[in-house]
């Protein structure tokens, strides 16, 4: 029997004005004081809206577009919160809310076209049509992570603002917060859409400030309503759902291949490019790209490098140091020295159907010019990613400097390498036994990097090793982990990831700097075309190849894959007797064995059933969603758990009628009956009642608990006895909680579970005090 | 009249006999429903202030009823004495009606050549007080003084007043015509004050019928005897009050001492006089123990009239009783009953 008042800020007060005032003076006064204790909740609003647009944080570059906008929700929300406690009404609060956004766009985009700093004129609208188109060429030409151009960051503004004042409305004005999950969660999905990549600690960290705003919300309700948070089921309900949905869609498991995510290209998407092995064992081969260069070489498309080995996948790392790819600027070619003879070559590439985040270029390019949209390079790596633009249908010219290092170079090149390749000798400690045999083996008799490097090249290469895109699939063995290279040792049957991830481990092993390329082989030779340097590419002619390090000369790919590509010179043994297979005669036996075995097309990830290609994070997804649902079960976990622990006490005679009564009272809640501790137990007892249709039964009940309490509170201990205890208190508590179940709607009871009131906004806190 | 009691009370308290022992509660129970049912058999209607009224007589207090005329104080008033076998007088205050009207006054007696004492009308274990905002504040404060100190002194003897003592005073809206309001401090000194109010519409025909050929006072027999009424005022001493309940009643009385829109707060009597009301109401209601329900009950009655409101808080009220018992409401509704564990 709290004070009363209407839940609604903009709803009558409930005395009648007095006569000194006037009656809108009256309205006003009471308007401010509810909108005084609003305060915390358009304080959650403001955690929520900071949280939420902090999702989007993937999708652009650094961090002051994050700070502007924050900037700008919260001064949208609080400046709706101080409209309201000067007794504004809610739809002025709004409004002025809007008048506030408006003004700080124009302070901040268009000063120079206003009036005084933030009013609009005629020329702002003009300014702001700009700015848009710009945001939204912006956003069109950029890959992700995008810079944030001050048009993004209009765009930005604009909507973020709106964001904010929907909340505001949402939340406040319409006194619904449960619906402000809708747009929350709309925004945190963002960039799961853009990038099929989610972060799901942000996620969570969303989802609890939704909680907290629940939360202020009971509370500020408990002082308004008999009803204690209307629609925090439907909320709870919401957020649950869609953090299911947001774990459980393809989209967002962190199904990509986009370097920042981690990603392993043996179990991801390229798509086409999807996986290596299954493209590679899809019979025939549609044309990926075609291209003229000026080089009689030899050259391996890249797409991008894995350089990170953690025992159970390659993977590409994430803090690679990218950079926009500008016509202008050359990137240089990482530890290439000036003695190295290179080749300058242009290529002109035309893709076709492959739909990729990647460009394809030979290695090493340093210019890549007409590819429409914001790429990033790879410094490192020297390939081509965007987080937005597709390699479909592009035509652009690479150009690139094919490096040529003699053996003797290679030979003579130091085991010293600058700090940032360090990371390249990674392994993990647990290497199976075969490889280190394996390699000890093999480079017996070798003294120095380049020859050990050889000695490995040429032991994969050996007519021991046979190549089979289907043999590890049928024994089980297809990925590219520790497990996998060792089963492959044995069996010396697999296709380029087991060969080029093979030859990068026992690099590493032995000294060397090693990682994987992904790309594609030469291809074929168009014949009749203008010019005999044409190529296509297709999928059949996806490959991987290890890329080793060597002091002076930089990143030299070897190739370790018997039958295919071309083995470049410098590792090509002195008799070149060793890869006399001819290229071409590989790929015609490679295509046989494919129409041979044409129905063995299931992707490796199926086949190994959990094995190394397996998507490394689903597991961990399936456990953050756990302990998602976990932390927003927790509430409901922890009422069922003190309903029955007191249940059990309390039959069991350790507690006693306070229990009892406090059982009763939390459940009343729940259910959204007012329970305030400014009530006495009849007080109470008389609401409970009055509430809830009780049978006489369950009067009786409630009057014998109310006995016990009143007894246990307020009699004199000395002559006090115990009316009833153990199991008849219970009976009669659990005959009282089960009546007030029974007359609540189905709302209030779906709420009093999965939210109970009594947990997140408890009018009680602490033991029971009951008497010795 | 009675015997007079040979020993004064010190402290302001009302004295008992040391030998009355107190009665089982739910005697005490059965007697004081008995005297409901008595008084209520001739008013319709006002459980509750005859509940009150009472749970003062009981705790030993006293009562002023104060409404418009033609209620039915008096009737109240009457009907609550007879129910009880005790001595009952009845003084009608008019403005001529001097103090020794009611205290009593010496005379000479010529045949014993002394001065004698002849007892006022306080002399009475009921004593009924008609309008005693009629009387000249002289003669209140007389009467006043008589219910606290529960002796007369007249000419340097001094005369203990008759055990137990009740004064049910009534009084009309002290904007009535021809009244002197009592002063706060004169107020102070009532437990607690009712107010009849009108009886609802099936009250009122009711009575129509029954009240309309004879006087029901008339037919009304005392149902308690005094040695009873004694037995369960000591009863209701007995009853138990447990350490929240005190915290809870001087949590009350404290929150009208600071509240904003009222001048004048409970004093500490009224925290000794709520308790002791309460006491009262629980023996009334059959328990030997009080309930903040009870504190409840009696807050309006207890604290209205020793209560004043700011005169900016008086505002568009056009009665201080409907903002007295709207902030005493609003302070019972809010108060946190102890222990409270929500800290």
């Amino acid at each position: 029997m709290s004070v009363v008042s209407p839940p609604r800020p903009d709803a009558r007060p409930a005395t009648p004005p007095r006569r000194t005032r006037t009656r809108a003076q009256a309205e006003r006064a009471e308007r401010r004081g509810q909108a005084h204790r609003l305060w915390s909740l358009s304080w959650a609003l403001v955690l929520l809206y900071v949280m939420s647009v902090s999702m989007l944080s993937p999708l652009l570059d650094g961090a002051s577009w994050w700070l502007g906008i924050a900037l700008i929700g919260t001064i949208v929300l609080t400046s709706a919160a101080a409209a309201r406690s000067i007794g504004a009404q809610t739809w002025i609060a709004t409004l002025i809310a809007s008048g506030v956004w408006l003004a700080l766009l124009v302070l901040f985009f268009a000063p120079d076209e206003s009036f005084a700093l933030i009013v609009p004129t005629f020329e702002t609208a003009g300014a702001f049509a700009d700015l848009g188109r710009a945001g939204l060429q912006s956003i069109a030409s950029q890959g992700t992570p995008a810079d944030a151009d001050i048009g993004i960051r209009f765009i930005l503004a604009v909507g973020a603002g709106a964001f904010a004042i929907l909340l505001d409305a949402v939340a406040i004005g319409a006194r619904i917060p449960a619906f402000v999950g809708v747009p929350a969660v709309a925004i945190a999905l963002i960039p799961g859409f853009v990038s099929g990549d989610i972060n799901l600690v942000a996620l969570a960290l969303c989802g609890a400030a939704y909680l907290v705003v629940l939360w202020s919300d009971t509370r500020v309700r408990r002082m308004y309503s008999r009803r204690p948070g209307g629609m925090l089921s439907i909320g709870a309900l919401a957020v649950v759902g869609s953090l299911v949905f947001a774990a459980a869609a393809p989209g967002y498991n962190g199904e990509s291949l986009l370097p920042s995510s981690g990603g392993s290209v043996f179990g991801r998407g390229v798509s086409p490019l999807a996986d290596l092995g299954k493209d590679l064992r899809r019979p025939g081969g549609a044309e990926q790209f075609s291209y003229v260069t000026t080089t009689d070489e030899s050259l391996y498309f890249r797409l991008l490098t894995l350089d990170q080995f953690n025992g159970t996948t390659w993977s590409a790392g994430d803090d690679r140091v990218r950079e926009l790819n500008v016509p202008s600027t050359m990137i240089p070619v990482p530890g290439l020295s000036d003695d190295i003879l290179t080749e300058p070559t242009t290529t002109t590439v035309q893709v076709n159907a492959m739909i990729a985040p990647w460009l394809p270029v030979p290695f090493p390019s340093v210019r890549v010019l007409g590819a429409d949209g914001r790429w990033m390079w790879d410094t490192e790596g020297l390939t081509l990613s965007s987080r937005l633009a597709s390699a479909a249908g592009q035509s652009y010219i690479a150009e690139s400097v094919l490096i040529q290092p003699t053996r003797e170079q290679l030979v003579a090149a130091q085991p010293t390498f600058p700090p940032n390749v360090q990371r390249f000798l990674e392994v993990p400690e647990d290497i199976p036994a075969i490889l280190g045999e394996t390699l000890a083996e093999v480079t017996a008799n070798t003294t120095n990097a380049y020859d050990t490097a050889f000695a490995i090249q040429q032991y994969l290469r050996s007519t021991q090793f046979l190549y089979s895109v289907e043999a590890p699939v049928e024994d089980g063995y297809d990925g590219d982990g520790f497990d996998v290279i060792a089963e492959f040792l044995e069996k010396k049957s697999g296709y380029c990831v087991h060969f080029s991830s093979a030859m990068a481990i026992l690099s590493r092993m032995a000294g060397i700097p090693a990682r994987i390329s992904l790309g594609y082989l030469p291809g074929d030779r168009v014949v009749g075309a203008e010019t005999r340097r044409t190529y296509t590419v297709g999928t059949d002619d996806l490959h991987a190849w290890p890329e080793l390090y060597f002091a002076g000369v930089g990143w030299v790919p070897f190739e370790p894959t018997p039958g295919r590509g071309v083995v470049p010179d410098y590792a090509r043994a002195e008799t070149s007797s060793n890869d006399g297979r001819d290229v071409q005669d590989a790929r015609q036996a490679e295509r046989q064995q494919t129409e041979e075995a044409p129905a063995a097309s299931q992707s490796p990830t199926a086949a190994t059933g959990g094995g190394a290609s397996e998507p490394p994070s689903a597991a961990a997804l399936v456990g953050a969603a756990t302990v998602l649902l976990l932390i927003l079960g927790s509430p409901a976990l922890l009422r069922v758990f003190r309903r029955r622990s007191r249940a059990a006490d309390i039959r069991s005679g350790k507690a006693g009628a306070l229990t009892a009564w406090r059982e009763v009272s939390d459940a009343a809640q729940d259910h959204g009956l007012p329970v305030s501790d400014a009530d006495t137990p009849r007080a109470f007892s008389s609401v409970l009642a009055g509430n809830a249709g009780f049978t006489s039964g369950e009067r009786q009940a409630l009057d014998a608990l109310l006995n016990a309490v009143e007894r246990a509170r307020f009699a004199d201990p000395d002559t006090f006895a115990r009316r009833i205890s153990g199991p008849a208190l219970a009976e009669n508590m659990e005959a009282v909680t089960d009546a007030l179940r029974r007359q609540a709607g189905i709302a209030d009871r779906v709420r009093a579970t999965i939210a109970p009131a009594s947990v997140l906004s408890p009018v009680y806190r602490g033991r029971v005090p009951e008497p010795a | 009249m009675t015997s007079l009691p040979t020993h004064a009370p010190t402290d302001g308290s009302p004295a008992l006999d040391a030998d009355v022992e107190g009665m089982p509660t739910a005697e005490a129970h059965r007697l004081a429903s008995d005297i409901i049912r008595n008084v209520e058999s001739v008013i319709d209607g006002k459980h509750a202030a005859v509940r009150t009224a009472l749970t003062v007589l009981l705790a030993e207090g006293h009562l002023l009823i104060e409404d418009v005329p033609g209620v039915g104080k008096t009737m109240l008033a009457k009907a609550l004495a007879r129910s009880v076998h005790a001595t009952v007088s009845r003084i009608q205050f008019t403005p001529d009606l001097l103090p020794s009207d009611v205290t009593g006054i010496s005379v000479y007696n010529q045949a014993d050549r002394r001065f004698e004492f002849k007892p006022g009308a306080v002399f009475a274990n009921i004593v009924i007080g008609d309008e005693i905002n009629r009387a000249s504040p002289k003669t209140q404060s007389a009467l006043l003084e008589c219910m606290e100190e529960r002796q007369v002194t007249v000419d340097g003897s001094t005369y203990p007043l008759s055990s137990p003592f009740t004064v049910i005073a009534t009084q009309n809206p002290i904007e009535m015509e021809g009244t002197y309001a009592l002063p706060e401090a004169q107020r102070d000194r009532f437990m607690a004050r009712i107010s009849m109010g009108y009886p609802d519409e099936g009250a009122e025909l009711s009575m129509l019928s029954t009240r309309d050929i004879s006087n029901p006072l008339a037919s009304l027999e005392a149902v308690v005897s005094a040695a009873s009424l004694r037995r369960m005022m000591v009863s209701v001493r007995n009853v138990y009050v447990s350490p929240s309940v005190k915290e809870y009643a001087v949590g009350i009385v404290r929150a009208t001492r600071t509240h904003p829109d009222l001048r004048l707060g409970a004093s500490p009597r009224a925290t000794l006089q709520l308790v002791r009301a309460a006491k009262g109401l629980a023996l009334v209601s059959g328990r030997d123990f009080v309930l903040p329900d009870d504190i409840d009950e009696l807050a309006l009655p207890v604290l209205g009239h020793r209560l004043m409101p700011t005169s900016r808080a008086l505002g568009h009220h056009q009665h201080g009783d409907e903002l007295i018992a709207d902030l005493v409401g609003r302070i019972v509704d809010t108060a946190v009953v102890p222990p409270s564990n929500t800290r």
